[in-house]
């Protein structure tokens, strides 16, 4: 059967049977195949606007493709198994001795992948490059990892949810993955500052960074940082740091492109709000200013928006000396927070 | 020949490829949107003519057509798990050759019903192969018939290269050739033309 040669609303109605991870399967047969299929299935495909993998403590790989009602339209589980046990097959656009396969055990066949454990830097690599290929660059590619390793270094990545407390890696190697895809839209990592990541590291030229510091001081992050918002969970902070940051931020030496700062101290009374206020200069409004922000996340299964709605009410305020930006400023014993008025959303006078 | 306004026992002249004429039924016809479109206004003086397509394929097509001229309006597609055993005769009795044109002249045809089954039927000839199957089942070109395919196209377009160098060279020659009697005559009458102010002046 000549298929290439049948109409092309016979195609499309043919591709119409296949749900989304098949017409992945099929368009391996071919590059005519995979573009006919990126031709025809355009706005299925287009429907899907994250892929998210997720590597897990056992090798196994998850891939998720999430559409905008968050319903995942993809869901590819790579699995590591010994390579006596595969037959290699030419999947995702790779050469027949990069050992990869189909689970045939499985139900769901078409989503369930064997692959070579020795050469799962290389698999995941190919694995992405095509769906990078297939999907296109317009959705987004997150990495969520949570192992005592790091993930297989990958281009193109715009978001990461990344565990760095139980590595047993050189600082070198952190930054090489992080290297692979610089200036990262979104990232969260865990993190007890103890010197994985290095003073000069892209991590901080991320747009929105969040580091859980687990109970370190988080000083290297907040003067290194060079986005637009950050978020420190469980750092320690003392009150003589938060003093030189707002009045870095005030006297515009530093902090021009940040629009946001959260922190949250472990429970312990950590910061004197008094000494704060007092040393800064901060100036008040009669009533509250409610200032409402957006704080970044991930989207996943039980997530399907990108941010979290945030907001603070506060009187205290700061204004930058040399353009008259103003940010209020919301602090206590185990919190502070900080937004740049032209950043808010809906601030209001209460 | 039937008249537009026509009953579904009125029957329709038919003409395949070879010239071969024969009956369809309105109503069996009319599960044609194509035919819908063309004919059932306007009407038609002769046979109807789908020469694209043999006539095994055509009264294959309107076998079905006549079949399913009882069964309820359309609805998307099927399940073929669904099918009733008429139909899964009516598609296992068919060669490949016969199912291919079965699917391309009900695509032409526009006959919903008939083209999402052919189609299901494809989709399911896919399903639960690994890719070596797949290429089998679909014949797609080898990497080497690729290839060879395209060296014979890059051989090619080098020639009609060639070809369109030498016709612009060929072009450029007469060009010039052209351009000499013209710029001469302009000389030539330039000349005159000094001569006769000349003379006027002397005089």
């Amino acid at each position: 059967m000549k298929f290439l040669r049948f109409p092309t609303l016979v195609l499309e109605k043919i591709f119409e049977n296949f749900a989304v991870p098949e017409l992945l399967f099929l368009s391996f047969c071919s590059k005519r195949m995979r573009f006919l299929i990126q031709l025809l299935e355009k706005c299925r495909l287009k429907d899907i606007k994250t892929i998210n993998y997720s590597f897990v403590s056992d090798d196994r790989v998850m891939i998720l493709g999430l559409s905008n009602n968050n319903k995942p339209s993809i869901d590819l589980v790579l699995t590591p198994v010994e390579r006596k046990k595969m037959v290699p097959m030419g999947l995702f656009g790779m050469d027949r001795d990069m050992i990869c396969c189909i689970d045939w055990s499985s139900l769901c066949w078409y989503s369930k992948y064997l692959y070579d454990k020795k050469k799962k830097e290389v698999i995941v690599q190919g694995v992405h490059n095509y769906l990078y290929q297939f999907f296109g660059p317009s959705i987004r590619y997150q990495v969520v990892s949570d192992c005592d390793e790091l993930p297989p270094k990958l281009e193109n990545i715009q978001l990461s949810h990344i565990a760095l407390t139980k590595l047993k890696t050189k600082q070198k190697k952190v930054e090489d993955y992080f290297k692979a895809s610089p200036y990262q839209e979104y990232m969260r990592i865990h993190e007890n500052m103890n010197g994985m990541i290095s003073q000069k590291s892209v991590v901080y030229l991320t747009k929105h960074l969040e580091i859980d510091c687990c109970h370190s001081f988080g000083d290297d992050a907040l003067f290194r940082f060079k986005g637009s918002s950050l978020l420190l969970v469980d750092a320690m902070f003392s009150d003589k740091t938060l003093i030189r940051f707002l009045n870095e931020w005030k006297s515009g030496t530093a902090f021009q492109q940040l629009k946001h700062l959260s922190i949250h101290c472990p429970s312990h009374q950590f910061l004197d709000p008094s000494t704060v206020q007092r040393e800064v200069g901060m100036q008040y409004f009669e009533g509250f200013l409610e200032m409402k922000w957006k704080q970044w996340t991930m989207v996943g299964r039980f997530q399907d928006k990108r941010w979290i709605p945030r907001s603070f009410k506060s009187r205290d305020y700061l204004i930058r000396e040399f353009d008259g930006a103003g940010a209020s400023i919301q602090i206590s014993s185990t919190h502070f927070n900080f937004v740049v008025w032209s950043a808010s959303k809906n601030s209001q006078h209460i | 020949m039937t008249s537009p306004a026509s009953s579904s026992e009125v029957k329709y002249l038919i003409e395949s490829s070879e010239g071969n004429t024969f009956d369809v039924s309105g109503a069996a016809l009319r599960q044609s949107n194509t035919f819908n479109a063309m004919f059932l206004n306007i009407g038609a003086d002769g046979p109807i003519p789908f020469t694209d397509y043999n006539e095994a394929t055509l009264k294959k097509v309107f076998e079905y057509c006549e079949h399913s001229v009882n069964e309820e309006n359309y609805s998307g597609p099927k399940h073929q798990d669904d099918l009733s055993k008429w139909d899964l005769n009516f598609f296992n009795e068919m060669d490949q050759k016969m199912f291919i044109d079965v699917i391309n002249a009900s695509n032409f045809l526009d006959i919903e019903r008939l083209t999402s089954y052919c189609c299901e039927r494809i989709a399911r000839m896919l399903r639960g192969k690994n890719t070596q199957e797949m290429i089998k089942v679909i014949t797609l070109p080898t990497a080497e018939e690729l290839e060879a395919k395209q060296k014979v196209e890059e051989k090619k377009a080098a020639a009609a290269k060639k070809v369109a160098e030498k016709a612009a060279e060929t072009a450029e020659k007469t060009e010039t050739l052209e351009e000499l009697p013209v710029q001469q005559l302009v000389q030539t009458t330039r000349n005159k033309l000094t001569r006769k102010y000349l003379s006027f002046s002397n005089e």
